[in-house]
C-alpha cells in the first residue's frame, strides 16, 4: 500500500511489502511452493489469518481490503467442505476457481508493472529538447485533446492572479453572476475577434465570475458555437468560432436556469 | 529539393521541436510522400546511431524527435541541477499497466483486479497525464471510463499502444504453466485493446 491509498481509505496500514490481499496471498502460495492451481485452502486461510492477526498485534489496523479477503476465503473453505454431489450430472465447479483466476490476472499485471518499472527507470533518462514556444497559428485539436487539467490549469491561473491583485478585500456587495450573461458576453467578444486567448476572459474575475465564464465556455463548445485549440502540449488555450453561427435567442433559454 | 537537402530540412524541423512530430506532418511540409520521409528518416537514425553519442532520434507517440540517450542521465542532472520526477509507485505502475491493457476501464473494475482500492492511484495518474478520462460507462453510476494518453506512450518511449508486449508473455511465474485456455482468454482480451484516438 502506498500513501496515495492510505489517505483515502479510513484505515492505516503499514506493511510495505504487500500491495493488496492478492499480492499477499501470492506470497503465501510462492512461500510454500503451493500448486496455484491447487491451494489447500485450509492452510492458506490460516496462514493469512495469523498475517493479519499479526499486524493486529503491531497495532495496525487491517484495511478493508484485507478483511474482505479473509471473509472470501473462509466462505471457499466452507464451500470446500461441503460433501460433493459425484453424481451430479456434468462438472462441479471447484470453489476456488474463482480466486486462482483473480490470483493468476493479478499476478500476470504485477509482472507488467515490474517490467513498466524498468521502462519508466530508463525512459527517466531520455530527454527531450525542452519546451519552446514558437508562435504560430494554433492547430485545431480535439476537445477531448485539452484534458480536464489544462482547463483547470488556466482556470487556478486565474484565481491565484486575482487573489494577488486583490489582497484581503472586504466585499459586501454580492453579484449574481449568470450563465447565459458570460454566454453572451464571451460569444460577442469572439465574433468582433477570433481567436482570443482563455486566460483573457478570465483575467481579474472573482471566483463566481470564473465560474460562470468557465461554465459558459463549455456551453459555447458543446452547443458547437466555439471551438478550443491549443498551440502546443499544455500551451495556452484559445478559444474561436466556427462555422456555425449561434443564434442568440439560444442564450435566452439560459437565462431561466 | 534532392534528397541530401530533404534530409537536411527534415533535421531542421525535428531540431526545433520539442514535441514527436508525425510522419504526416513532415510529409506534408516538406511535399513528399510519407514512404519517402521515412526513408529519410530511418536514414537520418541510422546516420545518428553510428556517429552521435549524446542524444538519438526515436520514434514515440506516433511521431519522431530528437532526445537524449539514457547513459547521460546523471550529468544532466548534475548540469541542470534537477532533480527529475518522482518514478511511479509499485501501485501507480500497477494501475497503469491494467489500464494500457484493459482500457477503456473504469476505476471499480481497476480495483476488483488490484484488489485494493486504487482511485487515489488513478489520480495521481491523470495528474501526471498518463491516463485520461474517457467518457463513462453506461452502467448503474455511470462510471469514468480510463484511457492511456499519448503522454503515457512517450513516458514509456512507445509509438503506438500496440507496441506493449503481448500480456501473455507475462505468464505464470509460479506453479503450473498456465492452460490453454486461459492464454486463448487473454490473448482475446489483449487482442481488443484498441487503438488510441489520438
Amino acid at each position: 500500500m502506498t500513501d496515495e491509498e492510505i489517505s483515502t481509505s479510513g484505515y492505516e496500514l503499514s506493511l510495505p511489502s504487500f500491495h493488496g490481499p492478492l499480492d499477499l496471498l501470492l506470497h503465501l502460495i510462492k512461500q510454500n511452493e503451493i500448486d496455484i492451481y491447487d491451494i489447500p485452502i485450509a492452510k492458506i486461510t490460516d496462514q493469512y489469518n495469523s498475517y493479519l492477526e499479526a499486524m493486529e498485534e503491531l497495532d495496525l489496523e487491517i484495511a478493508a481490503d484485507y478483511i474482505y479477503m479473509a471473509a472470501l476465503l473462509i466462505h471457499i473453505k466452507s464451500k470446500m467442505l461441503l460433501p460433493r454431489d459425484e453424481s451430479a450430472e456434468g462438472q462441479v465447479e471447484d470453489p476456488r476457481a474463482e480466486l486462482v483466476n483473480r490470483l493468476l490476472e493479478y499476478q500476470r499485471f504485477k509482472a507488467v508493472a515490474e517490467t513498466f518499472a524498468e521502462m519508466d527507470v530508463v525512459r527517466m533518462g531520455v530527454w527531450p529538447r525542452p519546451a519552446t514556444t514558437i508562435e504560430g497559428e494554433p492547430q485545431e485539436i480535439d476537445i477531448s485533446e485539452v484534458s480536464l487539467f489544462d482547463l483547470i490549469d488556466a482556470f487556478r491561473t486565474a484565481l491565484t492572479r486575482y487573489k494577488l491583485n486583490h489582497p484581503q478585500a472586504i466585499e459586501l456587495k454580492r453579484t449574481l453572476h449568470k450563465v447565459s450573461d458570460k454566454m453572451r458576453e464571451l460569444y460577442t467578444k469572439l465574433t468582433e475577434r477570433s481567436p482570443m486567448k482563455l486566460q483573457w476572459f478570465l483575467e481579474g474575475r472573482d471566483r463566481d465570475e470564473l465560474i460562470a465564464t468557465f461554465l459558459a465556455t463549455l456551453e459555447l463548445v458543446r452547443l458547437g458555437g466555439i471551438s478550443l485549440k491549443q498551440g502546443e502540449l499544455f500551451g495556452e488555450i484559445l478559444l474561436a468560432t466556427t462555422e456555425s453561427a449561434i443564434d442568440a435567442a439560444t442564450f435566452d433559454l439560459y437565462d431561466t436556469r | 529539393m534532392d534528397n541530401k537537402e530533404l534530409r537536411s530540412a527534415l533535421e531542421a524541423i525535428l531540431f526545433v521541436s520539442n514535441e514527436p512530430v508525425t510522419l504526416d506532418a513532415l510529409a506534408e511540409a516538406l511535399g513528399e510522400k510519407p514512404e519517402e520521409v521515412a526513408k529519410l528518416l530511418a536514414e537520418i537514425k541510422s546516420t545518428i546511431e553510428s556517429s552521435v553519442g549524446g542524444f538519438t532520434l526515436e520514434q514515440t507517440g506516433g511521431g519522431w524527435r530528437f532526445a537524449t540517450r539514457p547513459e547521460h542521465e546523471s550529468v544532466l542532472k548534475k548540469y541542470f541541477a534537477r532533480k527529475g520526477e518522482s518514478r511511479l509507485s509499485i501501485a501507480a505502475l500497477e494501475t497503469l499497466a491494467i489500464v494500457a491493457y484493459r482500457q477503456p476501464i473504469t476505476a471499480p473494475e481497476i480495483s476488483d483486479i488490484r484488489g485494493v482500492n486504487s482511485t487515489a492511484v488513478l489520480r495521481t495518474l491523470l495528474e501526471r497525464r498518463l491516463v485520461r478520462v474517457a467518457g463513462r460507462k453506461e452502467v448503474v453510476g455511470s462510471p469514468f471510463l480510463y484511457r492511456t494518453t499519448r503522454e503515457f506512450l512517450i513516458h514509456f518511449g512507445l509509438n503506438d499502444i500496440r507496441d506493449l508486449p503481448r500480456l501473455e508473455e507475462f505468464g505464470d511465474l509460479i506453479g503450473e504453466p498456465i492452460s490453454d485456455d486461459v492464454v486463448d482468454a487473454i490473448a482475446v482480451q489483449s487482442a481488443t485493446v484498441d487503438d488510441q484516438t489520438e
